[in-house]
């Protein structure tokens, strides 16, 4: 008996090898940034933590005695469902204001030109040997949309969720430092002093509520794989713009998106497994991640110094890097900027209409892939 | 390297880009007839 109690003790302690050790490591790195940094604690710290769960002694939290554990279960519900991003999108939706984007919707054309790196890092993933389907939701990263890479990788990829959902998010919190140096590269002094004139104009009540009605219309009949995604963002902001449904518009921007942010972070934690972690390629998806963002950023930019060429009155082309759908994040990146170069220069708002243009345009961009890898691998 | 994947790979970067860019002409169109239309009525 005494050696049973013995071996019960030692069971734990000799299921842990390096591998185990090694996520142990990533989850507490991943912690200390949520903590010591505040680099997206809401995701970094439940994704640390569940990483270090599922990597526990005999992975007891996944599964135990062939019945599926905690984690598992909420993983195939939550995850593969694809249920866990679109309630997300919900709240996204409920949390976006589109009124600076009314006033000046030519902006939006920045919501697709810094959608570029996407595409560029497909290609680079394909030359560095992933397969068409794994480059696709590696490229999808750049869009700087959690829910949408985590829909599409489940869809396409999903021996990858651990590493691209990490990477996916760990670059997001780290737009802050790798916007400005790119934005510095490819713009002049000058340009970034450039000042954009207010616009303030008043939009009627009802342009907000026909906006996502007619969003969710066009954008599912021109790729309806796409429906899911725009539905659900769409649906978040009818809730909150429809004016009479105060109560549900606050809590999808509060209690759904925080009690689904937990389980998805937890659950994401829950993919990185160590079999399915430490591989190479892990390294290689972070060095592509961070080459889509750069190239996501300077599009944009890039295409605001094109438009330039033909406009009499510029526009400040750091205003295009906010194309990405890193919102509010980028905006405030863009308006730190323009303050360092001159304090009494404000484009925020500008910069807040590209920025949610860039959500919409992410949604497309990941439908698109959706529905034109399956033809082009069957092709 | 597969050749054909990354041909593949650029013709989805070619419709995609395309594909963006008139979704969001659609959205500009949609957006400045919507507001024109009911500012007038607001008007009147």
């Amino acid at each position: 008996m005494l050696e049973n109690i013995f071996a019960f003790f030692l069971e734990g302690i000799l299921a842990i090898g390096y591998e185990q050790v090694l996520m142990y490591l990533i989850g507490i790195v991943l912690i200390w940034l949520a903590v010591a940094k505040d680099y997206e604690p809401m995701l970094l710290l439940p994704i640390g933590f569940g990483a270090i769960l599922v990597n526990l002694p005999l992975e007891v939290v996944w599964s135990h005695d062939g019945a599926p554990g905690a984690l598992k279960i909420l993983f195939e519900a939550g995850v593969l469902t694809e249920l866990f991003p679109l309630l997300i999108f919900i709240g996204v939706g409920a949390m976006i204001d589109f009124a600076p984007l009314f006033q000046r919707p030519w902006l939006m054309l920045f919501g697709a030109a810094a959608h570029l790196g996407i595409f560029a890092t497909i290609s680079l993933a394909v030359a560095l040997g992933f397969p068409l389907e794994e480059a696709a939701c590696i490229g999808v990263i750049g869009a700087a949309d959690g829910p949408t890479t985590i829909f599409i990788t489940t869809k396409l990829a999903k021996d990858l969720l651990g590493p691209i959902m990490v990477v996916a998010y760990s670059y997001m919190s780290l737009v802050p430092i790798i916007q400005p140096p790119v934005i510095k590269a490819l713009t002049t002094k000058n340009e970034r002093l450039i000042r954009m004139t207010a616009v303030d104009h008043s939009i009627p009540r009802v342009v907000f509520v026909i906006f996502p009605i007619a969003v969710t219309l066009i954008c599912s009949i021109l790729i309806p794989i796409a429906a899911p995604l725009v539905g659900f963002l769409m649906f978040g902001n009818l809730i909150r713009e429809s004016g009479v449904l105060e109560k549900l518009s606050l809590t999808a921007q509060n209690e759904l998106s925080n009690i689904v942010t937990i389980l998805l972070g937890i659950t994401v934690g829950a993919s990185m497994r160590a079999d399915s972690f430490l591989r190479p390629e892990t390294l290689l998806i972070m060095a592509l991640g961070l080459f889509a963002f750069v190239f996501n950023t300077a599009g944009g930019v890039l295409f605001a110094k094109f438009i330039n060429l033909f406009l009499k009155k510029k526009i400040n082309p750091m205003i295009g890097a906010c194309g990405i759908s890193a919102f509010p994040m980028s905006s405030r990146v863009i308006q730190k900027m323009a303050l360092k170069d001159d304090p009494t220069n404000i484009i925020l708002m500008h910069a807040v209409s590209a920025n949610v243009s860039g959500q919409l345009g992410s949604v497309v961009a990941g439908g698109l892939v959706l529905a034109l890898i399956p033809i082009l691998i069957g092709g | 390297m597969d050749f054909l994947a990354l041909q593949k790979s650029f013709l989805l970067m070619g419709i995609g880009m395309a594909v963006l860019f008139v979704f969001m002409g659609i959205l500009i169109l949609v957006v400045d007839l919507t507001v024109k239309v009911f500012r007038k009525k607001d008007i009147q």
